[in-house]
């Protein structure tokens, strides 16, 4: 069959073609994320006069991570010795302070009102098997009393490239005199990852 | 034409030369996020995207339980990495390349991997199915050898950090995104200006070739070599960004001797990937069939809006996607 017939031939893409890849393009495209890094996390509250002042906090690391940190910045590290404190400081230089501007995922809130964090301090890392665990205190910037409003605590990263979760439902605990206990729920009301993710966040409960 | 196809590939093949070469456009730190000078005042980290804009459904549930699925296979994925690099077992290699390309599949239902560009592309002009399964195959695996390519040339010849290597194939990132919009103008170009119209959109460039294909769509154009080579190079650009998650995986094999096991199970990822991105071409091109031929005889004013609409799509994309890494919204390499 010769071209000549078939080129008087319509074709088109036509609106409904366009529509579509409008459509398409509103999937989140410019947001590529999902977790790439996996932390279990255990939060201890600490109190000082029934005051919640900080939150000591314990991050395990998934083994892919551990070992692509450890190679770079703890390169003469020996498998099943114990890092050495230039080691740990250098960690804590390169693998974590740039954190600081992001407040270590940590959210805070006292009823609606978010809680302003303090920088971290008391920073040290260690290695089990092959996972690498951080851990740090975050200082709330002043105490809260979470018998006055509610308080809820919660570590996630709105990016979703890091998938933080408490180790487990109980992986709470408390230093300090307090009558209130540590809950972790699911967190619907700050659901992260274009809303298809449900963190889990823990709630302080008061008698 | 064809002059500018050949500029056109040997232009990715120097992006992917160079770009790793250059100083990192902004190094993120382990956490995916912008790293901060030393000293800088503190400044309030934009949120993120991702938390600014919830999905309709049933995209958020799709999303979510692919996302929540996707845990579950990595974590396994991961556990049999362990397994191999401590050698406790030989066996876990079949299960790796398993896990990897079901991972690869959910993994690519997420944002990212090249579908938008894919999508816009072939929705706005005329091509065949085994041309938009080809181009689903061209942007997966120039994303898996990219990440293999990276890793191996840096760090087994040059010994970079994991870091360092992710900041470079955050260049590649960007520099990619540069290119697009640069082919974007181009397709926009040549949808717009006078005189018969070229590249994959069907029609005549007034001088047929007949490759005895005749389809339905006999009239079609389609194997014209511009064509292939616009789709290959649209295509080969929008997969250039490697995934981080494959680098991650490579690192850690090359780290614990199974760099082999890590090769694999990127390239297994990688047919995972083609696979769901072959879904979402099948569907543009089927699309672009059942709504042409409607158009009349305003079919040719049709078709170049819809290849423009396409083109502009690509440029958006593109700009967008540098907009949102330069001002820190989103971090370069999260894929």
């Amino acid at each position: 069959m010769g071209t000549g017939l078939m080129t008087m031939i319509p074709r088109t893409r036509s609106m409904p073609a366009c529509l579509l890849a409008a459509a398409l393009c509103a999937w989140p495209a410019v947001a590529p994320a999902h977790p790439h890094v996996w932390v279990t996390t255990h939060v201890d509250f600490i109190y000082a006069a029934a005051k919640l002042t900080a939150l000591r906090q314990t991050w395990t690391f998934d083994a892919q991570f551990s070992s692509m940190t450890l190679g770079d910045q703890a390169p003469s590290h020996k498998t099943g010795q114990p890092l050495t404190p230039a080691e740990i400081a250098q960690l804590r230089d390169h693998a974590f302070a740039n954190l600081a501007h992001y407040d270590y995922f940590t959210h805070v809130w006292s009823g609606a009102t978010p809680v302003k964090l303090g920088l971290a301090h008391d920073f040290t890392a260690s290695v089990a098997g092959q996972k690498l665990t951080y851990v740090f205190t975050v200082p709330l910037a002043a105490p809260v009393d979470p018998t006055k409003a509610p308080v809820v605590a919660a570590v996630w990263d709105d990016s979703y490239y890091v998938d933080l979760e408490p180790a487990t439902a109980e992986a709470t605990s408390q230093t300090g005199a307090t009558p209130c206990h540590a809950t972790v729920f699911d967190d619907k009301a700050h659901p992260i990852y274009f809303g298809t993710v449900i963190p889990q966040s823990i709630r302080i409960a008061c008698p | 034409m064809t002059n500018f196809f050949r500029t056109a590939l040997l232009l990715a093949v120097l992006l992917i030369t160079l770009a790793p070469f250059a100083r990192p456009a902004q190094a993120d730190d382990y956490f995916g996020r912008p790293e901060v000078a030393a000293g800088a005042p503190a400044v309030a980290a934009p949120t993120p995207i991702e938390s600014r804009i919830v999905l309709p459904q049933p995209f958020r549930a799709i999303l979510g339980a692919a996302i929540s699925f996707q845990a579950t296979l990595n974590a396994r994925l991961r556990a049999n990495l362990d397994q191999v690099a401590t050698g406790s077992r030989l066996a876990p290699d079949l299960a790796i390349i398993f896990a990897s390309f079901l991972y690869g599949m959910l993994h690519a239902i997420g944002p990212g991997h090249g579908k938008v560009v894919v999508a816009s592309y072939l929705t706005t002009r005329r091509t065949r199915f085994t041309h938009a399964l080809s181009m689903s195959g061209v942007v997966a695996a120039t994303q898996a050898l990219s990440a293999i390519v990276l890793v191996a040339v840096f760090a087994v010849l040059f010994g970079s950090t994991g870091k360092a290597i992710l900041d470079r194939a955050g260049t590649i990132e960007i520099a990619s995104y540069g290119a697009l919009i640069v082919m974007g103008l181009w397709m926009a170009w040549q949808a717009v200006k006078p005189g018969p119209r070229v590249c994959g959109c069907g029609h005549d460039h007034g001088h047929h070739h007949d490759h005895g294909h005749h389809d339905h769509y006999g009239r079609d154009h389609v194997n014209d070599r511009k064509s292939l080579m616009q789709l290959f190079a649209t295509g080969s650009l929008a997969g250039l960004r490697p995934c981080s998650g494959a680098i991650l995986v490579l690192l850690f094999t090359l780290a614990n001797g199974i760099f082999f096991v890590g090769v694999l199970s990127t390239l297994a990822m990688g047919l995972g990937v083609a696979l769901t991105v072959a879904g979402v071409s099948v569907g543009a091109v089927g699309l672009n069939r059942a709504v042409a031929g409607r158009g009349g005889r305003w079919s040719d004013m049709l078709g170049r809006a819809g290849a423009l609409a396409g083109a502009l799509v690509i440029i958006s994309f593109g700009s967008a996607a540098i907009y949102a890494i330069s001002t820190g919204m989103v971090a370069p390499l999260v894929g």
